[in-house]
């Protein structure tokens, strides 16, 4: 994935002296920002230890120059045979790498040496461990031959090998009884003290409605410390802009990173303890006194954007609208990331599907903040899964219109304007360079579908040619692709491509289902 | 669609010169040429004849030079070499692995 990749150093204070050894902890937005610290930092040949409940490791296909470059032809057919999954995009494996699949590339740029995924503990470790498990078998059946996954073990350690190199997929309660010889890299993704069931209907988040976590990062940091595991380089993600990390918790990413540091004030720990009170479900403090004392930790604290914005929520709960708007607005200043798209849980719950809870959720914010461009773009997304095309096209002009020319708007408007069957006005929202904000491969692939469906009642047929082919550079092979594939070139008269297409339509959709029952559908991007 | 679209789609005629299509990635390698189709995600391998074709392939010979380079090259009666060569020249066009090179309008 093509994107800034920004990391927020902590504040100065923080970037100290722990232990007898130096300690830097990165914070980062998105967890791929990680793969690009540890490569700055220079790391080599590392333990890499992965706090998180996803496993972010997906496989990058390689581009054919990988393949080109074999010195032998016997190495090219062996290469060919060992890495059943090709990507033909012109982009490099760096240029690909994005927040599902970053530690594919640090093990492919030797910076991880070994990889040990450690997941959150369940109450039902048995269901967590066949949830763990799917997911290490349906990454090996992609390519047998660069994962083996040996058997696991009763206690929900499952042992492998990625590249030849070792990797680990152990519960928390595992992780202590590792011995280390060395310092590891910790990566750490805050969504792991929040996620707790990987098998949830709600996976890959959170029960975003009743946000909670279930272990504090005090007990985190005393079970790191009673482990004895050393570290000097921690990356700590807080993943607040995929909706994993619901906004209200983000707290405990800047407490988890003070606590690894240094010992906490009496002040700091009650101001913690106060804001990890307002989500432990038991004892559940009351929201009038809840609000009081959050009032009062803000006469301490004016500048302290968690608290304002969980006082804020807590007020919003309580219909004391210009209360709410008061301290959110407060917020914001202070900290311009609670700002976001992510600071309701609208997009995740549109994600999961569910439709009127999103809506409800940014009807509700929309009080604090009538004018954010984020949730009239929230609004367009619903109108499209509504399929209320008609109004989707009207408000996606206007957001066009005031300068909000996001991918979710071209890429929207686009459908809509293809579903009531006005191509000319598809065509012009699509614009003409998919790569200028299409960043993302989901994005990219939709475009490119888009286009090649737009194009064809245009009688753009070549357009639509070059489409289709940069689709199967994305590993898209459906009978579809191929079935529009022969129809455009029976239009070029080409009959012999025609043939085959229209072969490869008809076996891939035979195929299509054998395969589906014979084989688990691979995990090309285990979250976006 | 008629006749004529099908006779124009005939083959490579001797005063051409075609030229290996951009889409697609090719290499030497122990006497072979490896090429991988981008646009269509295939991979080939052309055995020695296909690979002395291909590497006349450059944009700058007709392909009567070419038969006559292979005609040099290759122990084989020249009718029979050069049924072969427009054979396969075809099927690599049909495939879009190599395009004819426009000569420029005077």
């Amino acid at each position: 994935m093509m994107m800034a990749h920004r990391t927020e150093p902590l504040p100065q204070e923080l970037e100290t002296m722990a232990g007898s050894g130096s300690l830097t902890i990165c914070m980062v937005e998105d967890h791929d920002e990680a793969y690009h610290a540890w490569k700055k930092a220079g790391f080599e040949n590392r333990i890499l230890l992965h706090f998180d409940a996803h496993i972010d490791f997906a496989w990058i296909a390689p581009t054919p120059d990988t393949l080109l470059e074999q010195p032998r032809l016997a190495d090219v057919f062996s290469t060919l045979h060992r890495t059943p999954f090709w990507r033909l995009s012109e982009q490099t494996e760096e240029e690909r790498t994005h927040l599902g699949n970053y530690i594919h590339q640090a093990i492919r740029a030797n910076i991880v040496r070994e990889f040990i995924w450690v997941y959150p503990e369940d109450p039902d470790q048995a269901e967590q461990a066949r949830a763990v498990r799917s997911t290490l078998e349906s990454l090996a059946a992609v390519a047998p031959q660069l994962f083996q996954l040996f058997r696991p073990a009763d206690t929900g350690c499952f042992e492998g090998r990625i590249y030849g190199k070792r990797f680990l997929a152990i519960p928390y309660s595992a992780f202590s009884m590792q011995a280390f010889e060395e310092a590891v890299l910790l990566d750490i993704d805050l969504d792991f003290f929040i996620i707790r069931s990987l098998y949830s209907r709600h996976y890959p988040y959170a029960d975003l409605r009743t946000p909670s976590f279930w272990l504090s990062p005090a007990e985190f940091v005393a079970r790191l410390h009673a482990s004895g595991l050393r570290y000097e380089f921690v990356t700590l993600a807080y993943s607040v802009e995929e909706g994993y990390t619901p906004l209200r918790l983000k707290f405990l990413g800047m407490e988890l990173a003070q606590r690894l540091v240094r010992l906490l004030s009496a002040e700091e720990e009650s101001r913690f303890e106060a804001l990890r009170g307002l989500f432990s479900p038991i004892p559940k403090r009351d929201p009038e006194s809840a609000v009081r004392r959050l009032e009062e930790l803000i006469e301490d604290h004016p500048n302290d954007a968690a608290l304002r914005f969980n006082l804020a929520m807590l007020l919003l709960e309580r219909n004391d609208i210009p209360r709410a708007a008061d301290q959110y607005r407060k917020a914001i200043e202070d900290d311009p990331t609670y700002r976001t798209r992510y600071n309701h849980p609208g997009p995740a719950l549109l994600d999961l599907g569910l439709r009127r809870e999103a809506r409800d959720s940014c009807e509700r914010m929309k009080k604090l903040d009538p004018h954010n461009p984020h949730f009239r773009l929230f609004e367009f997304e619903t109108l499209i899964a509504e399929k209320d095309w008609a109004q989707a096209i009207l408000l996606g002009k206007e957001l066009l219109k005031d300068g909000v020319d996001h991918r979710v708007v071209r890429l929207g408007l686009a459908e809509c304007c293809l579903q009531l069957h006005r191509y000319h006005e598809a065509w012009a929202a699509l614009g003409p360079d998919p790569y200028m904000w299409a960043s993302t491969p989901g994005y990219e692939i939709r475009y490119l579908w888009l286009k090649a469906r737009v194009a064809e009642p245009l009688k753009r047929y070549e357009d639509a040619l070059t489409c289709y082919h940069k689709l199967i550079g994305h590993g898209e092979h459906t009978p579809g692709l191929h079935l529009a594939l022969a129809r455009l070139y029976l239009r070029k008269r080409n009959f012999f491509k025609v043939r085959r297409h229209l072969a490869k339509a008809i076996r891939l959709a035979i195929l299509a289902r054998m395969l589906r029952w014979w084989r688990p559908q691979a995990i090309w991007d285990s979250k976006t | 669609m008629g006749l004529k679209d099908l006779i124009v789609r005939s083959g490579p005629k001797a005063s051409e010169q075609y030229e290996c299509a951009p889409h697609v990635k090719w290499r030497l390698l122990e006497g072979r040429v490896v090429l991988i189709d981008t646009n269509e995600g295939l991979f080939m391998h052309l055995n020695d004849v296909g690979s002395n074709i291909w590497q006349g392939l450059d944009g700058q010979k007709s392909v009567d030079q070419m038969i006559s380079d292979l005609d040099n090259a290759f122990d084989a009666p020249s009718h029979r070499l050069r049924k072969h060569v427009l054979k396969f020249l075809r099927k690599l066009s049909l495939m879009e692995l190599i395009r004819k090179v426009e000569s420029p309008t005077v």
